[in-house]
């Protein structure tokens, strides 16, 4: 196994976990959590396999995994900042509606789907390049939704912490009463996140229908949201620290299921991103690094 | 409306909307499209036999005890959603106890074999819950991340354990699953009904979640520390203990939960006893039950019959079993969407400034 080609599969599995983290990112640094984001996911693959199958066009696809995952937000955003629900069970609610309704409507439609050709998938024209070192397994070896993940990484981050809505989105996330005494318009900035967030991790849904594979199954997500989550928090709610835990993750992901199965059991390396995120949360107290209102529900009017 | 009307409006309302969203999505989705008679096959695949009625009521049991921990939790404003790893680990102390040397003195002892193990599930899965809230009171790691993680750990080490011979896995070594555990131990169904000594004790366990959450000093605090933590430390309640307290509780009774599923199928499975979504389903039985303990035996009917009832449906009527999820979600917003309407029916009741703002 040599080493570009390891590096080139991390950064494949990672992706949908970068797409899914930066939204997640977004999301908490304004003050909301969203355990949903499984859920967002899993409709931006339906949706995007779907939109793909029928114009015959992953670029059409990823377009509608993206409007997918923003309608899935939505519900979420309405509830908790039109109702002011809480937002761990709306988030769990968001999860179940997504998994219902893919999973009922795939019934209805997989054996069409199944019998009709197969869209050709997003796939990079560069493979010549993929030896280059570094740059080959990250960039030439993977396909445009990688690229645009990338460079994702960087957009967040400028935003977030370079650019004045990002300041005020932060504030947001900090201290809400303060940022509206200073004319930040709290609800309108949360609203943005939530649609920013529901289409990176409708993108990030799509990516694993639409990219390499043009396959959807009821469920395909597997959890990887709740891996997205797990990664905002190690990543200590910024973007470049997240993206390195998505990649972390990916780079287990793939060990799990490359390693000859003699060295160590494929269930124990599943364990351990989960049990490193515990252990690195005990390493430091959690309470200066979260955005101070995060989960906490602003106003009612 | 009379609050009084309105609390008896309300499952009326939710067996209403039930049976509306699943009859809106056999018209979207089923394949036969005629909610009537898929609804019917619905209900005979959850009553319509003794079979039937006692799997569903099977299922109901550990689902009330899910949820009952889950009740205690949220009522202690304690995001606990590890149930599912909280049981699983319950269940692998069981299978190990029961399968290895200390399972066949256990299962020689009359009576008290059964109960120990039992014991030992809720001893385990209420360390593993304390784990996270350890975790959440010294180094303020949020409880939903702390228990989310342990329940994948779970989950995964009962995969480790299950995929070797040396561990866990039966010795023939085929199927990833543990050998059956000796017949001394095993919670045997009566007759040819799935109906199982441990259903029994929901009844007594749902009467002492009310007791001790509504009528003893310990639930006061509970209730007080959920409520406003801040509040509840000035009148001198110890926060820490409190919160410490519950999660072990809702981890003893996921743990006893699981260790009963291994008991009731004589061994331990690859998948979760009744299913690996039971967890989070214990969540929606929990809000629809409004945190209420007693509350929790028809809600988890509800869902009970729903999970058994859409399996036979799917069969019938090609309705995927999937649209049990959805039905659960739109019901979970359902009740979201009541709370904020009440809450806001009671401000608007109190004061008209308040009615003004809304």
């Amino acid at each position: 196994m040599d080493g570009n080609a390891a590096f080139a599969a991390t950064v494949r599995i990672g992706t949908p976990l970068l797409f899914a983290g930066l939204g997640e990112v977004l999301l908490e640094r304004s003050g909301l959590i969203n355990i949903g984001i499984e859920g967002v996911m899993l409709a931006g693959a339906f949706s995007g396999f779907f939109a793909s199958w029928y114009c015959q066009s992953p670029l059409v696809g990823a377009l509608a995994g993206m409007i997918g995952g923003a309608l899935i937000m939505l519900i979420f955003a309405a509830l908790v900042l039109r109702f002011s629900a809480d937002q761990i069970v709306t988030g769990m609610a968001v999860n179940l509606v997504a998994l219902g309704l893919t999973g009922t409507a795939w019934m209805r439609l997989s054996r069409e789907a199944l019998a009709a050709p197969t869209f050709k998938t997003l796939d990079s024209e560069l493979p010549g390049w993929s030896n280059v070192p570094v740059i080959g397994p990250l960039i030439f070896a993977q396909t445009p939704l990688t690229w645009l993940a990338l460079a994702s990484i960087l957009g967040v981050w400028y935003y977030l912490e370079r650019s004045e809505r990002g300041l005020e989105l932060r504030a947001v996330g900090e201290n809400p009463a303060a940022a509206e005494a200073s004319g930040v318009n709290v609800l309108r900035c949360r609203w943005k996140a939530c649609l920013a967030a529901g289409i990176f991790c409708g993108l990030g849904g799509a990516f694993l229908t639409i990219s390499q594979t043009a396959s959807f199954a009821p469920n395909c997500t597997k959890g990887r949201g709740f891996v997205a989550l797990a990664a905002v928090v190690l990543g200590r709610y910024g973007a470049f620290g997240t993206a390195a835990a998505c990649l972390f993750f990916g780079a287990a992901f793939y060990s799990r299921d490359a390693l000859p199965s003699q060295s160590l059991a494929p269930d124990l390396i599943e364990m351990l991103p989960y049990a490193l995120t515990l252990v690195a949360l005990c390493m430091k107290s959690q309470k200066r690094t979260a955005p101070a209102a995060l989960g906490k529900p602003y106003g009612t009017n | 409306m009379h609050p009084t009307l309105r609390g008896a409006l309300w499952p009326l309302l939710l067996i209403g909307t039930t049976v509306s969203i699943l009859a809106l999505a056999i018209l979207a989705f089923g394949q036969r499209q005629n909610p009537g008679e898929a609804l019917l096959t619905l209900w005979r695949g959850a009553f319509g036999s003794l079979d039937a009625a006692t799997d569903t009521a099977s299922r109901a049991a550990i689902l009330i005890f899910y949820a009952l921990g889950v009740v205690l939790s949220f009522r202690a404003g304690i995001f606990n959603i590890g149930t599912e790893g909280q049981s699983r680990m319950g269940a692998i102390v069981a299978a190990a106890i029961a399968v290895n040397g200390p399972g066949r003195t256990l299962a020689s002892v009359p009576f008290l074999g059964i109960p120990l193990v039992l014991l030992f599930g809720a001893i385990v899965g209420s360390c593993w819950s304390l784990i996270a809230g350890v975790l959440r009171r010294w180094r303020g790691v949020p409880e939903v991340i702390g228990t989310l993680m342990l329940n994948f750990i779970a989950l995964a080490l009962a995969r480790y354990l299950l995929s070797d011979p040396a561990l866990l896995r039966e010795s023939r070594g085929v199927i990833s699953q543990s050998d059956v555990i000796p017949a001394g131990l095993q919670l045997q169904s009566w007759g040819a009904t799935e109906f199982h000594t441990g259903i029994l004790l929901v009844l007594p366990l749902l009467a002492w979640a009310n007791v001790y959450l509504f009528h003893t000093p310990s639930g006061f605090s509970l209730r007080a520390t959920g409520l406003n933590p801040a509040a509840a430390k000035t009148c001198g309640i110890n926060v820490a203990a409190v919160e410490l307290k519950t999660f072990a509780m809702a981890g003893a009774l996921a743990g006893f939960a699981g260790a009963m599923g291994v008991l009731v199928r004589y061994r331990l499975d690859k998948a979760p006893y009744p299913s690996d979504d039971y967890g989070f389903m214990a969540i929606a039985v929990a809000l629809v039950a409004d945190l209420k303990p007693l509350w929790t035996l028809p809600a988890a009917l509800l869902f009970a019959a729903l999970e058994v009832g859409t399996g036979s449906m799917e069969r019938n009527a090609g309705v995927s079993h999937e649209v049990v999820y959805l039905v659960e979600g739109l019901i979970i917003l359902a009740v979201l969407i009541r709370h904020v309407a009440s809450s806001r029916s009671r401000a608007s009741e109190g004061s008209a400034a308040a009615k003004a703002g809304v």
